[in-house]
């Protein structure tokens, strides 16, 4: 759970600040948006290689064991009581 | 940060108890960060005290319930602070990729400028001047101020509501209600095991009671077995004596 969260957080981290940096873009004077429309191009990029490497991480068959194993360790402790 | 360990935690004791316990540590660990974090240039501690608010809230957002209204209040504040903190932390972790970016197109220019350049024996200004990414640089410059004048507006907004969470006593009022909940779990685990004690003292007397009672009807039975033995003593056998009764003193065996 916890690798798959640090995988998901980071994505999502990146993608905060590509939606950020397009913000503040956005309010910039035109010919001062070449910067930091390079510096997103940049992030975009970098997301498409994280992407390749979470793919694993959110895999439905990798899922589905880790809900099962979730589920069977409840079960488990259920039964306990 | 590593979250610190929860001690005392018992899996047969009530969820309240064992997520009182949990809420302390993780309050315990937010505020043992506040002197450092509210220091300006305490980075490392502000983005600490980010992942202890973080924590705090998750385990409210479980087991609040089990300590009422100051623990709905405090999962409030929590999220506040873990927001404004978490803002700061972009700005800190942006802000070096800004500086990163814009250093790379400039070392990217000198590069082609360089190459431009040929083998004059000195460099025309005029050609740094069509550097490729030169329209480039002030969007990035501006940007970098951005995030260190916001990064700064941020700091006082922080500095600001933790101000007002001690002048609120939002965390005083949360650390409360969960020594009052662990008390309370601690006076009734006393309570039960005086029960269970007055239960085991009660199994106990009255076990004693009945083999007194075995004892004393045996001792009776093997009275009464004694005294049959006694050829015509039966008749004047009295129940609980050890004894036959002395009824004629003029019959055989009296």
């Amino acid at each position: 759970v916890k690798r798959l969260a640090d995988g998901l957080g980071e994505r999502r981290d990146r993608d905060v600040a590509i939606e950020a940096l397009t913000g503040f873009n956005e309010q910039m004077p035109a010919p001062d948006r070449k910067g930091v429309s390079s510096l997103i191009a940049t992030l975009r990029s970098e997301q498409e290689r994280a992407n390749e490497e979470l793919a694993p991480l959110v895999d439905p068959a990798r899922l589905a064991a880790l809900s099962e194993s979730i589920e069977a360790l409840v079960a488990e402790v259920r039964g306990l009581e | 940060v590593k979250a610190r360990l929860v001690k005392k935690l018992d899996p047969a004791a009530s969820l309240g108890e064992n997520a009182g316990r949990i809420v302390k540590a993780r309050l315990d660990e937010l505020v043992s960060f506040a002197p450092t974090a509210l220091d300006r240039g305490e980075i490392t501690a502000q983005h600490d005290m980010r992942i202890a608010a973080k924590r705090l809230r998750y385990v409210l957002e479980v087991t609040g319930f089990c300590f009422g209204r100051p623990a709905d209040t405090a999962r409030r504040r929590a999220r506040d602070l873990q927001d404004i903190l978490g803002e700061m932390h972009d700005c800190d972790v942006m802000l070096p990729r800004v500086r990163e970016h814009l250093e790379a197109l400039q070392a990217e220019d000198a590069r082609a400028v360089r190459e431009r350049a040929g083998s004059t024996p000195d460099l025309d200004p005029r050609l740094a001047a069509q550097a490729p990414h030169r329209t480039a640089y002030r969007g990035l410059d501006v940007l970098a101020v951005y995030l260190r004048a916001r990064r700064e507006l941020l700091f006082d907004r922080f500095v600001a509501f933790w101000e007002r969470q001690e002048e609120t006593g939002t965390w005083l009022r949360l650390e409360r209600a969960v020594d009052a909940h662990l008390k309370r779990a601690r006076e009734a685990r006393r309570a039960a095991r005086q029960a269970e004690k007055a239960r085991v003292r009660a199994e106990e007397a009255e076990r004693a009671s009945a083999e007194a009672a075995a004892r004393a009807a045996e001792a009776e039975a093997q009275r009464r077995r004694a005294a049959e033995r006694l050829p015509g003593a039966t008749e004047g056998v009295q129940p609980g004596s050890a004894e036959p009764a002395a009824t004629d003193p003029d019959q055989p065996g009296t």
